[in-house]
């Protein structure tokens, strides 16, 4: 079967952050034979639409704009000669054998079989949409995820709307709120369905405070109204302690477009249909400390892992997992997560740990990413085995909105049955929701979904 | 300022003013209180650090932002973007962008070229972010 199938040493499923990154580590680990295959048209990801500054302060020492990191990213691979596929769509992944067979459809190469003796899952993620809220009402046109809008104006040249409604306080509809207002849009207001935002702070005060749009917590849209086009929603006070609308406070506010910011979803249905175990909460695959999956020799970083707020992150999570796919072909016998290595769990506080697991010799220092679940100040975070504390870590505070990352000694956790990550902490006391844009940036409920 | 306190209107500027913002140096956001008189801070509580001190006294003196939009691109459906090179006062902005408004740049556009110069008068050029053939 194989020997009339294009063999590649490592394949990297997606062309953004995290794929560049990894493409561009595999190389550097001494692999040459890669390939990068993204569905878009040009290399980037969602960083392209991405036309505000902030990224690169902790990969490029400076404030770059998406666009611009990305064409560094970009710029890293094609200095190297590393093949980069455009608007390949990989429609199935199968495990064999001799590695993982993957199907491709592409204008350059038509329909293909590859055969990777590695492949990296970079995939990204997803909006969640309105079909995914349940916001019942008539299906006018008018509403858009935030994604697609900003996809509309900085991609496209084309304003969705002018009076807008936003649902949910995310970082991608801050921005996009600030885009709008920046276009000449009448943003009415972001509500949100939780008390806290699941926004950073930064961009509640640069993208709303700046431009006197009002960010109204503990409301969410009951309601739609138009046929053809938006004319209306209607939004109801939450009930903090259900989370449910509170019947009878609906006020209907006129606009012809809502956006939705609440919130991104791993994309992995490549993944799931080719047997790679995921961890339900954090929607991304279950993997190792060398970020390899239930699969030999397929890998997974950036948001199809787990859903990032700093793309320098994404990158760094694409290097090692780059490395790791490349040391792989170095030693492919080394073993897949087995039964008896070490479980990692989310304790008190935290939403969810990766790895969530560790091979029986982790080495180096060990990175361990999670969010928590609500917003803390003064915490001490803990890292125990088998119920024995092992280190622990002072912070000032910490936000569901900011992903946070602790490093320890692999030596430390080896040989445990269960890794814990948990947070002491006394809780922010109940923050008053008249004051909205002074809110931690924050979403404990929304965290769990992203 | 009603007629009744017009008699005073030159001693108002030394009349101290106390500004309120939310540090965004880290996400621990500390509420800032800031006084200033005669365009000095005079005092300031509330942070945490000498990042919110510095970040405090900015926003109360002269508020800079780095502003990112887009510009037309002559020939392409495509907008190009922009941001200008260093943050600029952040109540030029509506005028910066009415400035990139009327602009259209001629391609090939490459990151880094200048689409405008001396935006606002502020001595800070704006630069293309992603290249528009």
């Amino acid at each position: 079967m194989s020997k009339h199938m294009k063999q590649i040493d490592i394949a990297v499923i997606g062309g953004g952050a995290a794929g560049l990154a990894a493409a561009t580590a595999t190389y550097d680990s001494g692999v040459s034979n890669v390939v990068v295959f993204d569905r878009e048209e040009a290399p980037g990801g969602i960083l392209k639409q991405c036309i505000h500054n902030g990224f690169g302060l902790h990969r490029f020492k400076e404030e770059l704009t998406g666009p611009e990191y990305a064409a560094r990213e970009f710029a890293a691979l094609t200095q190297r000669g590393i093949a980069y596929v455009p608007e390949a769509t990989v429609f199935q992944m199968e495990s064999v054998s001799e590695g993982t067979r993957l199907s491709v459809l592409s204008p350059i190469n038509g329909f293909e079989q590859v055969l990777a003796h590695a492949v990296v899952l970079a995939m990204g993620s997803r909006e969640r949409t309105r079909g995914a809220l349940r916001i019942p009402g008539t299906r006018p046109a008018g509403i858009y995820t935030a994604g697609a809008a900003q996809h509309l104006i900085n991609l496209q040249g084309i304003m969705p709307g002018k009076e807008v409604v936003m649902l949910g306080s995310g970082d991608i509809g801050l921005i996009v709120a600030r885009r709008l207002a920046y276009e000449g849009a009448h943003v009415k207001a972001v509500f949100n369905r939780s008390h806290i935002s699941s926004g950073l702070r930064r961009n509640i005060v640069q993208c709303l405070d700046d431009y006197g749009i009002p960010l109204k917590l503990l409301h969410t849209v009951t309601s739609i109204y138009g046929s053809r086009r938006l004319e209306a929603v209607g939004v109801s006070e939450v009930d903090k302690a259900t989370k449910r609308a509170i019947p009878g406070t609906e006020q209907i506010i006129p606009c012809d477009t809502l956006l939705l910011a609440v919130g991104l979803i791993p994309e992995n249905d490549l993944a799931r249909q080719a047997g790679v175990t995921l961890d339900p909460k954090s929607h991304g695959a279950l993997v190792d400390e060398r970020y390899q999956t239930s699969l030999p020799g397929v890998f997974s970083c950036g948001n199809v892992l787990h859903i990032h707020d700093l793309v320098d992150f994404v990158s760094e999570e694409g290097e090692a997992a780059g490395r790791a796919a490349a040391a792989y072909l170095g030693a492919p016998s080394s073993d897949a997560p087995a039964a008896d290595t070490t479980e990692v769990l989310p304790g008190a506080g935290v939403s969810y740990v990766v790895p969530q697991r560790l091979s029986a010799q982790p080495n180096g220092k060990i990175p361990l990413r999670f969010r928590v679940r609500d917003v803390y100040r003064d915490l001490t975070i803990c890292v125990s085995a088998d119920g024995r504390e092992v280190k622990r870590f002072r912070r000032a505070v910490a936000v569901p909105a900011e992903m946070q990352t602790v490093r320890l000694d692999g030596a430390l956790l080896a040989g445990a049955r269960t890794v814990e990550v948990s947070v002491n902490a006394q809780h922010e006391p109940a923050v008053q929701h008249d004051a909205p844009s002074k809110q931690p940036a924050s979403c404990a409920k929304d965290q769990e979904v992203r | 300022m009603s007629d009744a306190h017009s008699q005073q209107t030159a001693l108002d500027f030394d009349v101290p003013v106390v500004k309120r913002f939310t540090c965004v140096s880290c996400p621990q956001g500390c509420e800032l209180e800031v006084t200033v008189q005669d365009g000095q801070v005079l005092k300031l509580t509330g942070n945490a650090c000498p990042r919110g001190e510095e970040y405090g006294r900015a926003e109360a003196i002269s508020p800079q932002r780095v502003l990112t939009s887009l510009v037309s691109v002559r020939g392409s459906e495509q907008p190009g973007s922009c941001r200008t090179e260093r943050s600029i006062p952040k109540e030029l902005i509506p005028q910066a962008l009415a400035e990139l408004r009327a602009l259209t740049v001629e391609p090939p556009v490459r990151i880094g070229d200048v689409v405008l110069a001396d935006v606002c008068g502020t001595g800070v050029n704006v630069i293309a972010t992603r290249d528009v053939e």
